[in-house]
């Protein structure tokens, strides 16, 4: 496997485990580094995407990738002004009539709402409904 | 007290004393170097059989030695996961805005000297919290 291999397989992993990310990615030459943004900020911090990230960096040690990889996010530093690549999130959150997000973890379900009206539902369950509960619309997995 | 230590102290008095100046570039230098001579330092003092077979064991160039410092510090300074991982990418960033201040054709504007300022004293505290250095 060549380098630019290695480094769209560790990308797409990225996005298989997290698919609500945004991954960019830009070689900088001038510093032989690997530059990896994640956005959003609150996945790039939490504890299971460091181990990932710690997973991925022991992989390009086996391909032999070379340079140094740094894993980034919205206000770093160093910011990418030309990635070569660019990995939207799988999970689409269409169009301007999208105002209600679920996180849902097995049959629970936390919606976030706004304006309290839910016009488009994405839910990973085979048959989501929606209830009114009173003032507050909630989502449930069936 | 090693004349390393005081030489990092020294230039963490003159990313300051730049900075005042509007001598940004200058600044980020110094800035970076404050944080590598710290990290030398402690390598050598406190992980010497490590250090001297991991730069031994070195190919390449200079850039590969700072590489060494910073992967073999970040992978040593703390147990906790999360702190070895935020000091490697704050390090690593640090490194790049140091070779781009120095040798390329780029302003180092006033936020970036900020966020230059909040990467130094962050490696500094997390250095500082697990090494009392």
């Amino acid at each position: 496997m060549n380098i630019n291999d290695s480094i769209k397989k560790a990308l797409n992993k990225i996005q298989e485990v997290f698919p609500k990310t945004t991954v960019s990615y830009q070689y900088k030459s001038i510093s032989d580094t690997h530059f990896i943004h994640v956005l959003p900020a609150k996945i790039y911090e939490s504890a299971a995407f460091i181990d990932l990230e710690f997973a991925l960096l022991e992989e390009f040690e086996k391909c032999n990738v070379g340079g140094s990889f740094c894993f980034i996010t919205v206000d770093s530093l160093v910011e990418l002004d030309n990635p070569s690549i660019v990995l939207v999130p799988k999970i689409k959150e269409t169009s301007n009539s999208y105002r209600a997000f679920f996180e849902i973890s097995g049959a629970t379900v936390s919606p976030q709402i706004s304006n309290q009206t839910i016009e488009m539902v994405q839910l990973h369950s085979d048959y989501p409904t929606i209830i009114d509960a009173g003032n507050k619309k909630t989502a449930m997995a069936a | 007290m090693s004349f390393l230590l005081e030489k990092s102290k020294q230039n963490k008095a003159a990313f300051a004393l730049l900075t005042g100046l509007d001598h940004y570039a200058s600044a980020v230098h110094c800035g970076y170097y404050c944080c590598i001579q710290k990290i030398i330092y402690i390598l050598k003092e406190y992980y010497t059989d490590e250090y001297e077979a991991g730069l031994a064991g070195l190919k390449g160039g200079h850039g590969n030695r700072h590489k060494f410092y910073i992967e073999e510090f970040a992978g040593r300074f703390s147990k906790d996961i999360g702190e070895r991982r935020r000091l490697k990418n704050l390090l690593t960033e640090l490194k790049h805005c140091r070779i781009e201040a120095d040798y390329h054709d780029v302003q180092v504007t006033d936020s970036r000297i900020k966020k230059v300022k909040s990467y130094l004293e962050e490696i500094l505290r997390l250095i500082r919290k697990n090494l009392g250095l």
